[in-house]
């Protein structure tokens, strides 16, 4: 009796799990990321106020759980040609630490690479960190990373630079 | 209701009755009693433990127990579209659709059934009728219950059904007298008998209102009908065992014969003889009849490592 009730329960585990994970394969999201229509809909769920440029959201908002929690989002209407529409990223829970290189968003929001270079940047009384990383698939990106009401805040720019900090600009004028 | 609420209703009703059908199989279990309580364990998940779950446990709505520690959570199909709409959404909109179309596949007649029975309440009526009486008086004497008033109803459509939650009735048609005789009418009231002795009248009404309070979910419909299902058995089962099986089916085919069927009347939610009997039931019905009696498993160890494992997977399931 006891074998026939394992065997059974065991099949069902396997058979939910497996539900679970077809939508990944399906071209869905990795286990442990959530997808929200909006940032409104992230906004009212966690009571959180998110920092994001006016307007320029595209798609859905990508949301990694666990601790601090980052999620992510794509911004039209900035993309140069073909390339990859600029990405934002921050943290849900305040970080208690300075941003450092030590600090990533998860791979699972956004692909991770080689860092080439950081340095240190000063802009509308913030501390920021410039990143220049290189993709594994050989794709050169730049980052600003800083904090935002006490939360780390990643922008991430395809090729030119000069337009991170016109993003950088358009949200922090969104910070009360 | 919240929409969460109605999701996770849903998806631990599909799951309990996925889980408690495998498990019936597994362990082999055809006695009627046994299923209907596995049946009823299954309804008691999407009934009574989702809602629980959701109200004493909200750790379970978070992201992050979605993300890192549900089993199956739903929600990771919506990343997955179809024509621009998310699947669990449209799978939800399909599951919920089902729902009401079983509800109201047998809501509708039920609701019908009884403005007509209310019409015909003026029609020619016959109240206890001596032998009948004395039969009912024999059968009822033998399940150890009080015997049941009878009503004899002058229609040409074949009725035959107990009305009565706690007072019960006996309603018979005219029709079914003359279709049925000695044996087959013993048979045939034996079986409405064995309803009142397990008080199914009253469970019967109990899954109807269960169903109403979850007419959206399909889970819920099924099962119950599931369980409508083993008490007719059930009843079968008794009323073979106070007359003959044979007896029996042939009471059951001759009140389904196509020419009878002429109306569809009920005083309860549970299919009685003259309802809803189409060949395939009729046979299956008789087919469990004929068959070995299935052997009495010991049902409580069951139930309670059903109901524990049951619990324990459902709270992974969001």
């Amino acid at each position: 009796m006891l074998m026939r009730f394992l065997a059974v329960s065991l099949g069902t585990v396997a058979l939910l799990a497996a539900l679970n994970l077809l939508p990944t394969c399906l071209g869905g999201e990795p286990r442990g990321v959530i997808r929200y229509p909006s940032l409104e809909a992230v906004e009212a769920r966690y009571r959180v106020r998110l920092w994001a440029p006016a307007g320029r959201l595209a798609g859905e908002v990508r949301l990694s759980v666990g601790e601090p929690g980052w999620l992510a989002f794509a911004l039209n209407g900035l993309a140069g040609g073909t390339l990859a529409p600029p990405v934002v990223c921050q943290t849900l829970a305040p970080a208690t630490a300075d941003v450092t290189p030590d600090v990533q968003v998860p791979e699972t929001l956004v692909p991770g690479g080689e860092l080439l270079q950081a340095r240190e940047w000063t802009a509308a009384d913030r501390r920021a960190q410039l990143r220049r990383v290189l993709l594994a698939d050989g794709t050169l990106v730049h980052e600003l990373w800083w904090r935002e009401g006490g939360r780390h805040v990643m922008l991430r720019i395809h090729g030119d630079a000069d337009r991170l900090v016109r993003l950088f600009n358009e949200i922090v004028r969104q910070v009360p | 209701m919240g929409e969460i609420a109605i999701r996770q209703a849903i998806l631990h009703g599909i799951v309990a009755a996925g889980f408690v059908e495998a498990l019936l199989r597994t362990w082999k279990m055809g006695c009627a009693d046994a299923r209907i309580r596995f049946w009823m364990l299954a309804l008691a998940f999407p009934l009574l433990v989702a809602p629980l779950f959701l109200a004493a446990l909200p750790l379970r709505s978070t992201d992050w127990f979605a993300g890192r520690w549900a089993l199956f959570a739903s929600a990771r199909w919506n990343a997955v579209r179809l024509a621009g709409i998310g699947v669990d959404t449209l799978v939800f909109a399909v599951l919920v659709a089902a729902g009401l179309a079983l509800f109201l596949r047998d809501a509708v007649p039920l609701v019908v059934d009884a403005w007509r029975e209310r019409r015909d309440d003026a029609g020619a009526r016959v109240d206890d009728v001596a032998d009948l009486g004395a039969l009912v008086a024999d059968l009822s004497h033998a399940l150890r219950i009080l015997p049941p008033a009878v009503t004899i109803v002058a229609a040409d459509a074949r009725v035959f059904f107990v009305r009565g939650l706690l007072n019960h009735r006996l309603v018979v048609s005219h029709a079914v007298l003359a279709h049925l005789d000695g044996p087959r009418l013993r048979a045939a009231v034996a079986h409405e008998l064995a309803h009142v002795a397990r008080r199914d009248p009253l469970a019967g009404w109990l899954l109807m209102a269960a169903r109403l309070a979850m007419c959206w979910n399909p889970a819920v419909q099924l099962l119950a009908r599931a369980i409508v299902q083993e008490m007719e058995r059930r009843a079968d089962q008794a009323a073979a065992a106070l007359t003959a099986p044979e007896h029996v089916t042939e009471a059951l085919r001759r009140l389904a014969a196509p020419a009878a069927r002429t109306t569809r009347r009920s005083g309860m939610p549970l299919r009685t003889l003259t309802e809803h009997l189409d060949g395939a039931h009729i046979r299956a019905r008789a087919a469990a009849l004929l068959a070995p009696a299935a052997r009495e498993t010991s049902t409580p160890a069951r139930l309670t490592l059903a109901g524990v494992g049951l619990g324990v997977l459902l709270f992974f399931v969001v």
